[in-house]
């Protein structure tokens, strides 16, 4: 494995990936229309660092999201994650190098199951790698100490946390396969002003100690570029625009990054 | 035009909103700003009689000078009808997806106010043409599968103005929109409240849009208002430890610049909201903040003055009493 450290080899590296989705036809006889969610787009990420992606709903980002995680292939184009193209490997391939990378999503209920404990939700990575039992205790106990819950709530039921504590679990299950990657899409997004600031502090927490690389997908500006080093600016399918944060802040070259960035300035 | 006066709601274990009193003008922009379980969407229900029969309301009410205190359900139908309009986050569980969005909005016309089909087809279209819908004309006869969200909560908007409301509460309009989107429906709330005199309620726990919005603000933390004031004085100086923290810990688009070096993080308010029934006797705050005292936790703070509105904050008493700070 191409384990050199340094950002001359990017933990995932998204070339050239289109994706077209087919919609339903609007006449009988008609062609059915395309629609080209994501255009020709690359990028990389550094290992352990935070690309910031933002743009409005449409504009192909989560889309982008579902790819780099292999829950879809590309058109075209070619996702790596350290180094591997993602469609090549074998599925026995793709599932050691699915440890690697996890999904942190805006409804934390949806990888939790209402009927289980926090404990056994969280441990589902582990039970899908093929993870001796036996460890299971000890590492779901370990992230929830790393996401600031208390050990023991492994044993509650999701019901008894609050939206915010939800969502640690939810990133607790995320990193106990020790990913090298996290791809958080609009993962504060549903969450209180006070929450949201703990739980992106969180984030920068964990990346921190494990030296995560995160893909911080959202539609917020204030959000990404309190958090992220660098940035890209989506909409319909294309990259507008991408740079170190401060660069994009202070000097937009794209007339929509001039646009967003002026909405979000009268809110402060 | 409508005054609250000391009104509370309590659930079977505990009280959920705590004694409140409320006025609005005619025409006024108020925001009430909080966290989930902070009781804004209460104190808002209660205006529009519309708690749910499983919690007990108390207080006083008044809408446009007529006692609202003891009214039976017929009453606030007939003031929900007329005087009163509301509208929510969801715009498309709020509209029936079997119904052309012109029906939606012809139908209080016709049933509330004696239109024939064609002058609440007529109105519908006016309504359309003032809530800033594209091609109203067409518009009418669509349904709300084929509107943007940006566009249904418009005709959300055209069907809560039927009745030329007094009031319109607008509970958190703009949070499941784009930026951009809601950047120009809260425009468009500010442009109706002033051409038609109508009293506005902005509810939301986005402090941005309640300060584009409104021109006071109403800060809520588990069921008790901390503070009220001007919407410039509140974002600009706030008296309360919770809106100073709530204030602080917003991302902002100039922090990245300002420090580039050493580790980013926001302040945070510590520990997280308890449940109703753990909230403290005193200060709903007090567990969380940062300069609390020792009575705060069992003694309740009045909201005083302060020099831009009012708080309810023990310190504000003590640093004011004492004449140190």
């Amino acid at each position: 494995m191409s384990q050199t450290q340094g950002t001359a080899h990017p933990i995932l590296s998204v070339e050239q990936v289109t994706r077209r989705y087919r919609l339903p036809r609007t006449t009988l006889f008609g062609e059915a229309p395309v629609l080209t969610a994501v255009k020709g787009i690359s990028f990389s990420i550094g290992i352990g660092e935070t690309l910031g992606i933002v743009g409005e709903s449409g504009s192909g980002k989560s889309t982008l999201a579902r790819l780099v995680m292999g829950f879809e292939q590309p058109d075209e184009g070619v996702v790596r994650f350290d180094g591997y193209d993602l469609a090549r490997l074998t599925p026995a391939a793709f599932r050691i190098a699915r440890r690697g990378f996890q999904m942190v999503f805006q409804d934390p209920n949806g990888s939790l199951d209402p009927r289980r404990t926090v404990g056994w939700s969280i441990a589902e990575p582990l039970r899908a790698q093929s993870v001796p039992l036996s460890e299971h205790p000890a590492r779901v106990a370990e992230v929830l100490e790393q996401v600031g819950l208390r050990p023991d709530y492994a044993k509650r039921f999701p019901h008894e946390f609050s939206g915010g504590q939800r969502q640690r679990i939810a990133i607790a299950r995320a990193i106990v396969m020790r990913p090298r990657l996290l791809v958080a899409d609009e993962a504060v997004s549903a969450l209180d002003v006070s929450v949201q600031a703990q739980i992106l502090n969180l984030l920068m927490d964990l990346q921190d100690e494990l030296g995560l690389a995160i893909m911080f997908i959202s539609h917020d500006l204030a959000v990404i570029s309190s958090i992220c080093d660098r940035m890209i600016v989506m909409r319909h399918g294309e990259v507008l625009e991408e740079g170190p944060v401060p660069t994009v802040i202070s000097a937009p070259r794209h007339a929509y990054t001039q646009a967003l960035l002026s909405a979000a300035r009268l809110e402060d | 035009m409508i005054d609250l006066t000391d009104i509370h709601v309590d659930g079977p274990a505990g009280p959920l909103l705590r004694k409140t009193s409320l006025s609005l003008a005619a025409g006024e922009r108020v925001g009430i700003v909080g966290e989930s379980g902070s009781g804004k969407t209460l104190l808002a229900l209660s205006m529009m009689g519309m708690v749910s029969d499983q919690l007990t309301v108390g207080g006083a009410i008044s809408v446009e000078g007529r006692d609202m205190t003891n009214a039976v359900e017929a009453d606030w139908r007939h003031l929900r009808a007329r005087r009163l309009s509301m509208v929510f986050q969801e715009p498309m569980s709020a509209l029936n997806p079997l119904r052309r969005v012109g029906d939606t909005v012809a139908a209080p016309l016709i049933r509330h106010q004696g239109y024939t089909r064609e002058q609440a087809r007529a109105r519908a279209l006016s309504l359309f043409e003032e809530t800033g819908i594209t091609d109203p004309e067409r518009r009418l006869s669509q349904y709300p599968h084929q509107l943007s969200g940006g566009q249904r909560q418009r005709v959300l908007i055209a069907l809560a103005l039927a009745c030329d409301p007094a009031l319109l509460i607008a509970d958190e309009p703009t949070s499941a929109l784009d930026a951009e989107v809601a950047l120009r429906i809260t425009d468009l709330l500010v442009r109706l409240s002033r051409e038609r005199n109508m009293a506005l309620l902005f509810i939301s726990h986005d402090l941005a849009a309640v300060s584009r919005t409104t021109e006071r603000i109403i800060v809520m933390y588990g069921g008790d208002i901390m503070e009220t004031g001007p919407t410039r004085a509140i974002m600009q100086a706030p008296h309360h430890p919770y809106t100073k923290g709530l204030l602080a810990a917003r991302p902002k688009l100039w922090a990245p610049i300002l420090s580039t070096h050493g580790k980013r993080r926001l302040p945070t308010i510590p520990g997280s909201v308890p449940p109703p029934q753990d909230l403290p006797r005193g200060c709903r705050f007090a567990g969380r903040c940062p300069v609390e005292m020792a009575h705060c936790a069992t003694e309740r703070p009045a909201l005083i003055h302060t020099a831009t509105g009012t708080a309810a904050c023990h310190r504000q008493t003590a640093d004011g009493a004492g004449g140190q700070s």
